[in-house]
C-alpha cells in the first residue's frame, strides 16, 4: 500500500515532526510512502480556464510540479493532508495544490444528498487524513475547518477521511497512530 | 494614508481579465459611487504572485476603512490566490498593529445551491477575527455562471435579483450600517430551479468540449494510464 503526504506547512510552522512520525509509522507498518513538501514545488495556481475538462479531460494543460502531485495524490491508497489551520482552511501551499485536483471531477452536474456536485472521474479515490497545526487551539477555526475538510469529502468522495488537529505540545506519535488506524480500519493491518 | 478611506474591493478571481468576480465588484462599486461612496478596485491574482508588488498591496488595504473581498469558490473555499491574500494582510496587520476596518465578502459559485458558499464565508469571519477586522457580513451566489463575466445590466433578466440585492447593499453601506439580512436573502435565492441550471451548465461544457473536438473523451482518466506526452 502507498502513502503520500502532501506537506503545505511554511517553515515556521508548528507540527515539522508529524510527518516525519507518520511516514515512519506507516512504514513500519510496510507502507511505502512519499512525501511533497508543497513549498518546495513550483506549482502554478488554477487558471479556472476548465481546460482539464473541454480541452484535454482529465489533465491539466499547465505543466508544472502539480501534474506529478496530483498524480501520486490520485493513485495512492492514503493521502495525509498537512497544514497549519489558516483562519479554519488549509494553507495556501496546499490551497493551491488542491485547486489543480479539479481534473479528478467530470464537467457534469448531479443531484447528491440535496446539493448539486461534480461526479468523480475515478472509481476509486484514496483514503484521506487531514492534519491541521495550530499555534494556539482555537474552537472556531477548528470547527471551520472540519467543516471544509466534510465538504471537500461531498466532492472527492474517499472512502473514508479523519480529521485531528496538533498545537506545539502534541505528541507527533499520536497523530501517527491515529493516522494508521485510518489505514488498518480501510485497508486492513 | 495616501488617500480618502472607503472600500476596497479585492477581486480574487484566477482569471486574468474579465471574470464574475469583477463584474459583481464592478456594479456594486457604481452604485455606491452614485451614493458618494469612494472606492477602489485590486485583482488579487497578479499582486500575491509578484513578491515586488507587495508594498501595493498593503498600501490598498492601509488606505481603505472597509474591505469587500469577492471571490469564486474553487474546491468548497477560497482559490489559492485569495488564501495567500489573507494570510499576507493578515500578518502585514498584526505587525503594522494595524486599527480596526470592517470586512464583508462576496462569494460566488458554479453550483446552484448558494450554500456551497458558506465554508468559504465561515473563513473569511474567521480572517476577520484574527486581523482585528469587525465583520460586516456575507453574500453567497449560486448558479455565478449565469453572469458570463458580462456587466451586470448586459447579463440579461437572470441577474436581476443580484443586482436588487446590491443595490441593498449599497444603500447599507452608504448609510454606515452592514450588509443587510434581506439582501443576503436575495442573493441567495436560486436564479432558476436547479435542475435546469445542472442540464444547461452540463450542456455548456459539452458543447464547448465539443469545439473543441474532445466531446468522446470527456470521462477519460488519464492517471489511471500512463501520462501522455
Amino acid at each position: 500500500m502507498r502513502a503520500v503526504v502532501l506537506n503545505g506547512l511554511r517553515e515556521r510552522d508548528v507540527g515539522q515532526a508529524i510527518s516525519d512520525e507518520v511516514r515512519s509509522c506507516l512504514e513500519h507498518a510496510g507502507w511505502i510512502t512519499e512525501e511533497f513538501i508543497l513549498r518546495d514545488h513550483k506549482v502554478a495556481p488554477c487558471v479556472e480556464d476548465f481546460g482539464c475538462w473541454i480541452r484535454k479531460p482529465g489533465q491539466c494543460l499547465i505543466k508544472d510540479d502539480a501534474q506529478e502531485i496530483t498524480r501520486a495524490f490520485l493513485t495512492c491508497d492514503l493521502v495525509v493532508f498537512l497544514t497549519p489551520v489558516t483562519f479554519g482552511g488549509y494553507s495556501s501551499e496546499l490551497k493551491k495544490v488542491l485547486d489543480r485536483s479539479i481534473c479528478f471531477a467530470l464537467p457534469y452536474f448531479e443531484e447528491t444528498g440535496g446539493e448539486t456536485h461534480h461526479p468523480t472521474r475515478y472509481d476509486r479515490m484514496p483514503a484521506m487524513f487531514y492534519v491541521g497545526t495550530e499555534t494556539t487551539p482555537d474552537d472556531n477555526a477548528e470547527s471551520v475547518f472540519r467543516e471544509l475538510v466534510r465538504r471537500n469529502a461531498l466532492n472527492m468522495r474517499p472512502p473514508a477521511y479523519r480529521v485531528s488537529f496538533v498545537s506545539a505540545d502534541t505528541d507527533a506519535a499520536r497523530v501517527a497512530e491515529e493516522v494508521l488506524a485510518l489505514a488498518n480500519e480501510e485497508y486492513g493491518s | 494614508m495616501t488617500g480618502t478611506p472607503g472600500i476596497l474591493f479585492a477581486v480574487g478571481s484566477q482569471k486574468p481579465a474579465a471574470s464574475n468576480s469583477r463584474s459583481l465588484a464592478d456594479y456594486l462599486a457604481e452604485k455606491l459611487r452614485q451614493r458618494g461612496v469612494p472606492s477602489k478596485q485590486i485583482h488579487i491574482l497578479p499582486l500575491v504572485r509578484a513578491e515586488e508588488r507587495r508594498n501595493e498591496l498593503f498600501a490598498a488595504v492601509d488606505d481603505a476603512d472597509f474591505l469587500f473581498l469577492v471571490f469564486p469558490l474553487f474546491v468548497d473555499s477560497q482559490p489559492w490566490s485569495v488564501v495567500r491574500f489573507t494570510e499576507l494582510v493578515a500578518a502585514h496587520r498584526r505587525s503594522a498593529n494595524a486599527g480596526p476596518m470592517r470586512l464583508a465578502a462576496l462569494v460566488n459559485s458554479g453550483f446552484p445551491e448558494a450554500r456551497h458558499n458558506h465554508t468559504a464565508l465561515a473563513i473569511c469571519r474567521q480572517f476577520a477575527v484574527e486581523s482585528n477586522m469587525r465583520w460586516a457580513g456575507g453574500l453567497a451566489l449560486g448558479s455565478g455562471a449565469v453572469i458570463g463575466g458580462k456587466p451586470l445590466p448586459e447579463a440579461g433578466r437572470t441577474v436581476r435579483p443580484v443586482m436588487k440585492a446590491l443595490d441593498m447593499v449599497a444603500d447599507a453601506l452608504a448609510d454606515g450600517r452592514d450588509i443587510p439580512a434581506e439582501a443576503i436573502a436575495l442573493m441567495a435565492r436560486p436564479l432558476m430551479p436547479n435542475w435546469i441550471y445542472r442540464n444547461v451548465a452540463t450542456l455548456g461544457f459539452w458543447w464547448t468540449a465539443r469545439k473543441n473536438g474532445v466531446s468522446g473523451k470527456l470521462r477519460a482518466c488519464p492517471f489511471s494510464s500512463p501520462v501522455e506526452p
